[in-house]
């Protein structure tokens, strides 16, 4: 019988593998060390250790496979733990100003810019508070807008309108594919020009907020319109640009 | 390995662990050499031995490697195993000296 053969047959009956594998090693590296010690050949090296089969049937006895995966199932359950806890304290370290987030799906922190005040102040002429619009649900999500701010600042081409939207999205229920529900599908403006946008931060999780920015409003433009979905799930946003925010 | 069950191999594994902590070829030259040749263990004997009271948290192993490479498990006494090495010495006291004193008058 070969070294691999008897340490195969002594380990067989080591149902979980990690174990099988750990006792394999210990006896390997204890027959190494009684040869070098001994001066032994392989084969009287292995008659000292004994009968394998025998062995066989009394480490089998010592290592339950039951125990194995027992263990094995508390580490997983705990590592699901884990992992739900850090997409939880990722969805509340969502903030204005720079914050990170958890994308599900993709396991990665996004870097997003989502406060109205990061402009630089000597850029805005002119800033006013709207009311922010009424909430709205679609595809199982509820859209706030919280806060809504019309500002004229100057740009590379002259002083310019832009608009931002600060939106709250909570899911409240599971209802749609999360594929292209936020896409916004239209924007008009009461001057009947449509804005381009600037800037439109990730919109993805179970609870975020979200910054919207459109530049460059028409000039005598009195209310602005925001479709948010496609088909059935469409909804409109919309905002008078001419009342004020109340204080 | 319940305590009822501790057969006297445990009982001179644990001693041996409490001095120092050992690895499987380690202990059985250590037991040979101290027994002066009576207790000669098998491998196929002490291993089931040292995984069994792992199992019952009577010993702890760590894993080091030799400078040749080998990775070797050695093995060390916890503080349960103390306790449980104490309860069974004194039951060997018990024992022993009942057995000497009906050999005695043999």
């Amino acid at each position: 019988m070969s070294e691999k053969d008897w340490l195969d047959t002594a380990t067989k009956k080591i149902r979980f593998r990690p174990d099988r594998k750990a006792v394999r090693r210990e006896l390997e590296a204890h027959l190494e060390d009684m040869r070098e010690a001994s001066g032994l050949e392989e084969d009287a090296a292995l008659r000292t250790m004994g009968d394998p089969e025998a062995v066989a049937e009394e480490l089998g006895r010592v290592h339950k496979p039951w125990l194995g995966y027992l263990w094995r199932a508390s580490q997983a359950a705990l590592a699901g733990a884990a992992v739900l806890y850090c997409v939880m304290l990722g969805m509340l370290a969502v903030r204005p100003g720079y914050s990170y987030r958890v994308l599900p799906g993709m396991g990665l922190y996004n870097y997003l810019q989502t406060d109205v005040d990061m402009l630089d102040p000597a850029c805005v002429i002119e800033a006013r508070e709207l009311p922010p619009g009424a909430a709205f649900e679609t595809g199982g999500y509820t859209i706030r807008p919280e806060r809504t701010v019309l500002r004229q600042v100057s740009g590379t081409d002259g002083p310019q309108w832009n608009l931002y939207i600060e939106l709250d999205i909570t899911l409240s229920r599971w209802e749609e594919p999360l594929d292209y529900w936020f896409a916004l599908s239209g924007v008009r403006t009461g001057a009947g020009t449509p804005c381009g946008m600037h800037r439109m931060s990730a919109c993805w999780g179970f609870w975020q907020k979200c910054g919207l920015e459109f530049e460059g409003l028409p000039e005598d433009a009195e209310w602005v319109e925001l479709d948010f979905g496609y088909g059935q799930l469409r909804r409109t946003l919309h905002i008078d640009l001419t009342e004020e925010a109340e204080a | 390995m319940a305590k009822k069950e501790m057969g006297s191999t445990s009982m001179l594994v644990l001693a041996l662990l409490k001095e120092k902590e050992m690895y499987g070829y380690q202990i059985i030259e250590e037991l040979d050499r101290r027994s002066e040749h009576v207790f000669q263990m098998k491998e196929g004997t002490l291993y089931p031995v040292l995984h069994g009271l792992e199992k019952d948290r009577l010993i702890a192993a760590r894993e080091a490697e030799t400078v040749k490479g080998r990775v070797r498990r050695y093995y060390a006494v916890t503080e349960k195993g103390l306790r449980v090495l104490e309860e069974k010495k004194k039951e060997w006291n018990t024992f022993s000296k009942a057995v000497t004193a009906i050999l005695a008058g043999a």
